[in-house]
């Protein structure tokens, strides 16, 4: 698809935490049905076919980057390289990492790319998602969807 | 005598992390090990008191890299419990789901995480500065492949239309032909494929594997088949157990499977070309020939120039299916719980990926077991270092090193099923 915006949400609903982008995909599917939501990419190449051409691209994943849980990370990168920070402390580091910086060498970086990204507790496999999580869940879902709306 | 070791701490361009250690004491090997950090078999046990039916969306989780993999070995024992045969229409759209994976996994391997160890470059992003053409290749090869799981799995991703019986929903011919297109592009750019890896070097060497692979009397395995090897096994998938167990390791977290028999085998591509050549497509036979692949193979490097054949073979059978489709009258068949024991097990990318369950007589799972392809390969990974290691021990740490990375990269292994975490560790003293 050309234009339009699209919804990324990476990590696992099976590893604690690591399920905060599916969990904010679900928020977001319940608020408005309209929302191209891609979820479960794994890989750079998945990551950047579900990116290509769209104008906006909003990526919602797990970070772990020391700070307390719950911290709300948020990146606009237009079309910058990733921060090193950033790359560090997604929980997807590697994969998402490497498709900004994949996407840059082939110029297939969506117009532009927003990057929330929620402090986790633990990624114990099995684990519920802890509270400060799902609070954070809350407030990302609310300023993805103004996001959208503006977009 | 001399000692050394080589170490490398962080394992690239696998799917998840590792390490590997090698010792050498004077001229010889002393000690090759492959580590890996497997978590508790977390979805064995909670996969324990769900009911049947949520298991399809449960074990789609385990890989993000193979998930249609997990979800056809499990509906497979689940249906044997359950006494349903699932055929025609809805049998050939689990093979479509199933090419769809096919090429998705073996693309990503062979573009993005084993083309750049012998074009010379650390990764793929330095390979697509000089060589952007490859990458988009890759990148478009793997869309067709995205695009049937996205009409068949109704997610590109974690499909979440697959259900014991079938589907929840099945696509229209429409729908389906509305791939073709692009599938027939990506089906030339697979035979181009297999020519440009075949033209790549590939180091001397060789082993005496037991290649163990599905068997099927009119196809090439994907979905079902007998476990055959080399060596003669030929045992019905519910005959697993008898033959094969699995080994804990002290430096590894992750079992060890080994033929009770004889020890070590080889799953996955090779295995697979080697033990079924002849039921290829003709196509994906033809191209194979042109570029001088033949079996049996005995050289893992060239188990990209495989890959790259069966991601031919998964085009031209996904459009072989779909020309021929007629939609199903149901989407799936009706299941009824009932009390018992089944076995499944499909080829996924990288092998045989075998599954048991036990159900009660309300369909609830009292006991799940799961062995994926990479903990099968784990021991031949670390004979090949160990012979590869001794072979080149002249070279220098840093050649040496490379060309170790490279033999584990031959096997794709997928850590994050087999395990979480894994690291790369070579050192001499």
């Amino acid at each position: 698809m050309t234009g339009g915006v699209a919804v990324i949400a990476l990590g696992n609903r099976f590893r604690g935490d690591d399920g905060v982008g599916p969990l904010i995909a679900d928020r977001l599917r319940a608020v408005s049905s309209g929302i191209a939501i891609v979820e479960g990419v794994d890989d750079s190449l998945a990551i950047i076919n579900a990116w290509d051409d769209r104008a906006l691209a909003v990526v919602v994943d797990a970070a772990a980057s020391g700070a307390p849980p719950g911290t709300l990370h948020r990146r606009d990168l237009g079309r910058a390289p990733l921060p090193r920070e950033l790359a560090r402390c997604s929980s997807h580091g590697l994969g998402l990492a490497e498709a900004v910086e994949l996407a840059g060498v082939l110029d297939r970086l969506p117009a532009r790319l927003v990057i929330y990204a929620v402090e986790a507790a633990d990624f114990t496999p099995g684990a519920s998602l802890s509270p400060e999580v799902t609070a954070a869940a809350d407030v990302a879902t609310r300023q993805i969807m103004a996001e959208l709306t503006d977009a | 005598m001399a000692r050394k070791t080589i170490k490398v701490d962080y394992l690239a361009r696998v799917e998840g992390e590792g390490a590997l250690h090698i010792g050498f004491e004077g001229d010889k090997v002393q000690d090759v090990r492959l580590e890996i950090f497997e978590p508790p078999r977390f979805f064995e046990a909670f996969l324990e008191g769900r009911a049947h039916g949520e298991t399809p969306d449960i074990v789609a989780r385990i890989c993000g890299i193979c998930p249609v993999a997990y979800q056809m070995s499990a509906v497979q024992a689940l249906e044997n419990i359950l006494g349903l045969r699932v055929t025609g229409a809805l049998r050939d759209l689990r093979r479509m789901l199933y090419c769809g994976e096919w090429i998705e996994s073996h693309v990503l391997h062979v573009f993005m995480l084993h083309a750049p160890d012998f074009l010379g470059y650390a990764g793929a992003i330095e390979m697509a500065r000089d060589h952007p053409e490859l990458v988009e290749r890759g990148l478009k090869m793997k869309k067709a492949g995205n695009a049937l799981i996205q009409v068949l799995g109704g997610r590109e991703i974690h499909p979440i239309n697959v259900r014991v019986g079938g589907f929840y929903k099945a696509p229209s011919r429409r729908d389906l032909a509305a791939l073709t297109d692009d599938l027939k592009w990506a089906r030339e750019a697979a035979v181009d494929t297999v020519r440009l890896v075949a033209g790549f070097d590939f180091p001397d060497f060789t082993r005496d594997y037991e290649f163990v692979a599905l068997q099927h009397p009119e196809e090439y395995p994907m979905n079902e088949g007998r476990i055959v090897s080399s060596a003669g096994l030929d045992i019905a998938v519910s005959e697993y157990e008898d033959h094969f167990e699995e080994r804990h390791m002290p430096h590894s977290t992750a079992l060890h499977s080994v033929l009770k028999a004889r020890g070590n085998y080889l799953v996955g591509p090779l295995a697979r070309f080697n033990l079924n050549h002849a039921q290829l497509s003709p196509l994906a036979r033809g191209i194979a020939a042109e570029v001088g692949l033949k079996a049996p193979c005995n050289n893992p490097f060239q188990s990209i120039i495989v890959r790259a054949v069966e991601v031919v073979h998964a085009f031209d059978e996904a459009l072989r299916l779909i020309e021929g489709y007629r939609p199903p009258e149901a989407p799936a068949l009706q299941a009824v719980p009932r009390a018992g024991v089944g076995h499944g097990a499909t080829e996924a990318p990288r092998g045989i990926l075998w599954h048991r369950y036990e159900l009660d007589e309300s369909g609830i799972i009292r006991a799940a077991r799961i062995v994926p392809p990479t903990s099968q390969n784990q021991p031949t990974i670390e004979d090949d270092l160990r012979g590869l290691a001794q072979k080149n021990i002249t070279l220098p740490d840093e050649q040496l090193q490379w060309l170790c990375e490279q033999s584990i990269r031959n096997y794709d292994p997928c850590i994050s099923c087999a395990t979480h975490f894994l690291k790369l560790d070579v050192s001499r003293t």
